[in-house]
């Protein structure tokens, strides 16, 4: 019965080509939305399940897990209170704790965060599936004035071994910070990992010292630069200064004092990521971490964090989903609306066809098909355009936000989708198609107009 | 459902329509009421109308006078309240819908006023439709030997519809005379038995209706259709064999009596 229907459903829409066009333009892009807010979804948590693996536990002064994880794995917000040294070498020190790397963090190049850390961090850090760091060229830093730096670094600044670079203070990517006379030298380029380390500068803990007492040096000889780096410095580098319970004071200079005393120690640390001996050791360390009565601090299961965040955001992830399926709706709520208010002027046409042989069912069935047809259309072209933006904006994306998109042959969720969508857009051709069922039996052979 | 069925189902030809029985007409009216609802007045009443193979009949009326109606029956779009319609020895008032269907698309051709045509599809589109709709024409062509598309152009010779660039593109660049008999064309193709035409030339003047009707009725003849002609419009009523002025027979008022 479809065999005659096909090829008239066709023409008809082609004879209606500028309204069929706009509604498969419609439905196209609700349904390259709704695919491209799952492709988003689905990358976004790829690469934030994948950016962490391997280490038991992640260690940060007191604060709300999520937050530790934010900061110390993605680089995102900053740490309000920093760790003593003394506590690093403390909790590593512990039994069952098979390795501890500290992190530091607070400073920047050009945008990209810095990170100081040891040279345990490229043999202990781990991504994706337990994947170890790899070297794209070079090998970790040797001295303090060595820097490694991910695959966005050095593709965004055009970065290879040998390149010399300067760290800026804070995080302010305006450079009015910048320590010429420090300059770090590229050592190793790390091979792209998908995640927050692609977007960091790794140096030694000395590093970041150095450029610590440098600032301090420096002071009284640009006289220029003091308050905004002194504003900076307040804001995000050294928090245990602020934390020690120091009385509010207005003036800076007495701040800075009081930080410069408290660097005649090894700088705070930021974080320090933990590997255990045994995993059932690590609940015990984390209780240890937690209940520290040297200073506050908070340790947190990476994996669960990650899980706890992204339920978190979970909410707007489903939100997002299902204001995309709304549009997908409205795009064949209007594909419907625009066969429906054809259907007058297509009378006479039903009349006709009835009068060479087609029956009801015919007449229903061709409207169905159309709807199917424009549906069909229109999803195809939604996959067309998912293609192409991502596409085009894969690289941006990649390099304004690190979330890698995969460009994958459609995925089964993909094909269902657009099966739904094609199957929803013959179930909304039923509206139309019975409203000309009943036309075409009450009108007759004969159109009365 | 196989559309050929029609034709061979006993049950169909029960009154068995055939070469020795000329004599039965191939359309009989009986007792026909009809009304749009049961609210309505009834709109026919017709006590007893037949029409024999082969004839040219002209079923003149004014407007209103129920002539679309009458048609709409014939062509088993609608059912009588009461009464029978047997064409072709099958009483359609009491098939069902489908069956109807099919027996038209088998059975029947059909050419009415203006803007007859799909206007997405080309003439030589128009005319295949019944061959895509009904089995039974195909069927029909087949037994004769040749296919739609040659039937077609044969059609298009005979009612001098010959230029293959008019035929292959939109017909809504004919002229009315020319849609028409494109019109014609599709209602003759796999020789249904009836030909029903309800005012095809009121878009024609005079000298155009004329020529038209001639070729309408010389193509039936050809292909052995039996031509009902409804139209208002009695200086054309000459060109046929018989004239059945519709208020003369149609007596709807009290719906036959009853």
């Amino acid at each position: 019965m479809t065999a005659p229907l096909f090829g008239l459903a066709r023409r008809s829409l082609f004879n209606r080509r500028v309204t069929a066009g706009l509604t498969v333009l419609t439905i196209g892009l609700s349904v390259a939305l709704l695919l491209g807010v799952e492709t988003v979804r689905s990358g976004a948590r790829l690469s934030f399940t994948n950016t962490i693996s391997s280490t038991d536990l992640i260690v940060g002064a007191r604060t709300g897990p999520t937050q530790l994880l934010l900061y110390s794995v993605f680089r995102i917000g900053n740490a309000t209170n920093g760790i003593s040294y003394e506590s690093y070498e403390e909790v590593a020190s512990w039994p069952n704790v098979a390795w501890a790397v500290p992190l530091s963090l607070g400073d920047s190049h050009r945008g990209f965060r810095v990170l100081g850390t040891t040279d345990e961090y490229f043999s202990y850090y781990r991504y994706g599936r337990k994947q170890p760091l790899a070297f794209a060229e070079g090998a970790p830093f040797a001295d303090a004035h060595d820097a490694v730096i991910g695959a966005d670094v050095a593709d965004a600044l055009g970065y290879s071994i040998g390149s010399s670079l300067v760290v800026a203070h804070g995080l302010d990517s305006l450079g009015q910070t910048d320590h010429d006379d420090e300059p770090f030298h590229v050592t190793g380029v790390l091979a792209r990992t998908g995640t927050p380390i692609d977007r960091t500068v790794h140096v030694s803990l000395q590093a970041i010292e150095q450029i610590h007492d440098g600032w301090e040096d420096g002071m009284p000889s640009r006289p220029g630069h003091d308050i905004e780096r002194e504003h900076e410095h307040d804001m995000e580098a050294e928090p245990p200064a602020i934390e020690d319970g120091m009385p509010p004071r207005p003036g800076h200079d007495i701040e800075r004092e009081h930080e410069h005393d408290m660097e005649a120690e090894p700088l705070a640390i930021t974080a320090i990521l933990l590997g255990v001996t045994s995993k059932l050791a690590t609940l015990d360390i984390q209780r240890k971490v937690n209940t520290y009565e040297v200073e506050p601090l908070l340790a947190i299961l990476p994996g669960a964090t990650l899980q706890e965040l992204w339920d978190s955001i979970g909410t707007l992830e489903s939100a997002l989903l299902a204001i995309s399926v709304m549009v997908v709706g409205t795009g064949l709520l209007g594909m419907m609306t625009v066969s429906l208010a054809a259907l007058n002027e297509r009378r006479r046409e039903m009349a006709i066809l009835r009068s060479v042989g087609a029956r009801p069912a015919h007449i229903f069935g061709l409207l169905v098909l159309e709807s199917g047809i424009l549906a069909l259309a229109g999803a195809l072209a939604g996959l067309a355009m998912l293609y192409a933006l991502l596409g085009v904006l894969q690289p941006f994306i990649q390099a304004s936000f690190g979330l890698h998109l995969t460009i994958d042959a459609p995925s089964l969720w993909q094909w269902t989708v657009l099966g739904l969508v094609v199957l929803a857009g013959c179930l909304a051709g039923i509206i139309p198609a019975t409203r000309a069922y009943r036309n075409t039996l009450a009108d007759g052979l004969i159109v009365q107009t | 459902m196989g559309l050929t069925a029609e034709r061979d189902n006993p049950r169909l030809e029960s009154e068995s329509y055939g070469e020795g029985e000329k004599a039965l007409p191939i359309v009989a009216v009986q007792d026909l009421s009809f009304r749009w609802s049961v609210r309505a007045p009834y709109v026919l009443g017709i006590g007893e109308l037949s029409i024999q193979r082969g004839e040219r009949i002209f079923i003149e009326g004014p407007s209103g006078s129920g002539k679309t109606t009458l048609l709409n029956l014939l062509a088993g779009v609608v059912t009588p309240d009461s009464g029978h319609i047997v064409i072709l020895g099958t009483d359609i008032a009491s098939l069902s819908g489908p069956e109807r269907d099919a027996f038209r698309s088998a059975h029947i051709g059909l050419v009415f006023q203006m803007f007859n045509l799909i206007p997405y599809l080309s003439a030589i589109e128009n005319v295949l439709l019944p061959c895509r709709f009904s089995h039974a024409r195909r069927a029909a062509l087949a037994e004769a030997g040749t296919t739609p598309q040659e039937e077609a152009h044969r059609l298009f010779s005979h009612l001098q519809l010959d230029s293959e660039h008019l035929l292959r593109g939109s017909v809504t660049r004919l002229s009315a005379g020319q849609q028409q008999r494109v019109a014609v064309a599709r209602a003759l193709i796999g020789k249904p038995e009836l030909m029903i035409c309800d005012e095809p030339t009121s878009a024609l003047d005079a000298d155009a209706a004329r020529a038209f009707l001639q070729l309408i009725s010389a193509e039936a003849a050809a292909s052995g259709a039996t031509l009902v002609f409804v139209s208002h419009d009695r200086s054309l009523a000459g060109m046929f064999d018989r004239t059945v002025e519709l208020p003369k027979i149609n007596q709807p008022a009290g719906a036959l009596g009853s």
